[in-house]
């Protein structure tokens, strides 16, 4: 667990969210959007090492030699959560290499909507959709969902092509979320980047004044069950208990979505 | 205090965060390199009789060393024993990351090990140093680390032909359990040894090059 007061490393922040959503764009946004103020440092955890990081290099946002790829052995979900190790040391090397830095920037490999990061590994982290995934999405929920600091809905500027309706999207999330910010995102609209800018440096605020602390998503998705009735309950195992496949099934038999404490 | 047989399963575990999931022991970069499956045993059984025993007889060196002094002075040339056998920069690379995940690992279920905290303040140990280190803290008996160290490179580089070229997960079992069988006769003779020149010096010069040529590709799912 983090420092409580005034730590003294930058704040790592997670980017999670299925493949395709828009994750490398988004760094690249925030590379971009608060390059010149921040010192930043991006890791990547791509399948085949370093087509991120490549990606992120050629935009021309950052000194190429502060994007660091690492490696996952084709877990990218291993890598974020069950052991942060190769991470944690690339990301201890990166501000080692470039001190000091505000903020580095993890970048998980693209997986599914239950791949959410250890607090083991970043402070905060971002879950990334997009319109073009499906408006139905949001409300399936999950722990990235429901549960990461900040929910981003991008290509907002695709919506129309794609018969989506940003705003019920963002209601969906909203709900799911249970009041956590949503960001409805595109990089062709410069009032949706201005808030993601001032989240971050938000977030980097709170994180310097130990009044932030790490939240764990939780590696669950919410699923269902059928009750004694036969009824289908779903719920979800709060992170603080979960372990993974240990069901020993202590359900609050409640239809709301358990809030961590 | 664990048995040291229990100590070797939990460090032999893939479970154990160490960061070992990224790597494959050299599987990726035999393969990458042209190495057929047809092959794969073989290769295995070569890697055991050879940078394996390496790699395992440095653990033991460096276990003796932590145990019998103080002030593990013999340390440097310990490593630069381990060095001058392992000639691929890539190598050495990887097995100094795996060092700081283990050193990682160590510090926090060993805290009052000083010779775990004199790994982490090397910065950069190579793998078997750190093993030396936790097999001197946790009483680890020799033979175990040995056999610890060659199953560890086995199921590494075995388990990693899943994610390559797919097969039937039940073969690489029995390609672990036959390139373990294969150090058996070296076990004990490497578990008494004390001295860096008693490490045996062999190496495998085309998996060092496939090493050196893997650390430069652009498409990798593995370190090492």
């Amino acid at each position: 667990m983090p420092e409580k007061n005034a730590p003294s490393r930058a704040l790592r922040l997670g980017i999670a969210g299925p493949v395709g959503t828009g994750k490398s764009s988004l760094i690249a946004l925030l590379c971009r959007s608060l390059g010149e103020e921040l010192r930043l440092g991006v890791i990547t955890n791509d399948i085949y090492t370093d087509e991120d990081a490549r990606f992120l290099r050629s935009a021309g946002v950052l000194d190429p030699e502060r994007i660091r790829a690492v490696e996952t052995g084709a877990c990218p979900h291993t890598a974020i959560r069950d052991d942060v190790t190769a991470n944690l040391l690339a990301a201890e090397d990166l501000e080692a290499d470039f001190a000091p830095l505000d903020i580095v920037i993890i970048e998980s490999g693209g997986d599914n909507l239950t791949a959410t990061f250890s607090p083991a590994l970043v402070d905060a982290q971002i879950f990334v959709l997009d319109v073009a995934g499906g408006g139905d999405v949001a409300r399936k929920g999950g722990p990235g969902i429901s549960r990461a600091d900040l929910l981003v809905v991008n290509k907002t500027d695709l919506a129309p092509y794609v018969g989506v309706d940003v705003a019920t999207m963002v209601s969906d999330a909203t709900h799911a979320r249970e009041g956590r910010p949503v960001i409805a995102l595109s990089r062709t609209d410069d009032n949706s980047i201005a808030q993601l800018r001032l989240w971050v440096l938000e977030m980097l605020a709170a994180y310097r004044s130990g009044t932030h602390s790490p939240q764990d998503p939780g590696p669950m998705a919410p699923h269902s069950h059928l009750d004694e009735g036969g009824q289908a309950v779903i719920h979800t195992h709060s992170p603080s208990s979960d372990h993974g496949h240990d069901h020993d099934h202590d359900h609050d038999h409640d239809h709301d979505h358990p809030v961590r404490a | 205090m664990v048995d040291s047989g229990t100590l070797a399963m939990l460090l032999a575990d893939a479970r154990l965060p160490t960061g070992g999931h990224t790597h494959s022991a050299g599987m990726e970069p035999a393969l990458l390199g042209g190495l057929k499956r047809d092959d794969i045993p073989s290769f295995l059984a070569g890697k055991t009789r050879s940078t394996t025993l390496v790699e395992a007889g440095t653990a033991v060196v460096a276990r003796h060393h932590f145990i019998s002094e103080a002030a593990p002075s013999g340390i440097d040339a310990l490593i630069a024993a381990w060095a001058a056998r392992t000639p691929s920069p890539a190598l050495r690379d990887a097995s100094r990351l795996l060092g700081r995940g283990y050193t990682r690992i160590g510090r926090t279920v060993w805290p009052s090990s000083a010779s775990i905290a004199f790994c982490a303040q090397l910065r950069r140990p190579p793998r078997a140093v750190v093993l030396g280190a936790i097999a001197a803290t946790a009483l680890m008996k020799p033979a175990d680390l040995v056999r610890l160290v060659v199953y560890e490179e086995v199921q590494n580089a075995a388990s990693a032909v899943l994610k390559l070229d797919p097969i039937d997960p039940a073969t690489v079992v029995t390609w672990v359990l036959n390139a373990c069988e294969v150090a058996e006769p070296f076990v004990h003779q490497l578990s008494l040894i004390t001295t860096p020149e008693a490490i045996p010096a062999l190496g495998a010069p085309q998996a060092e090059g496939w090493a050196e040529a893997h650390s430069v590709m652009k498409k990798r799912l593995f370190r090492a």
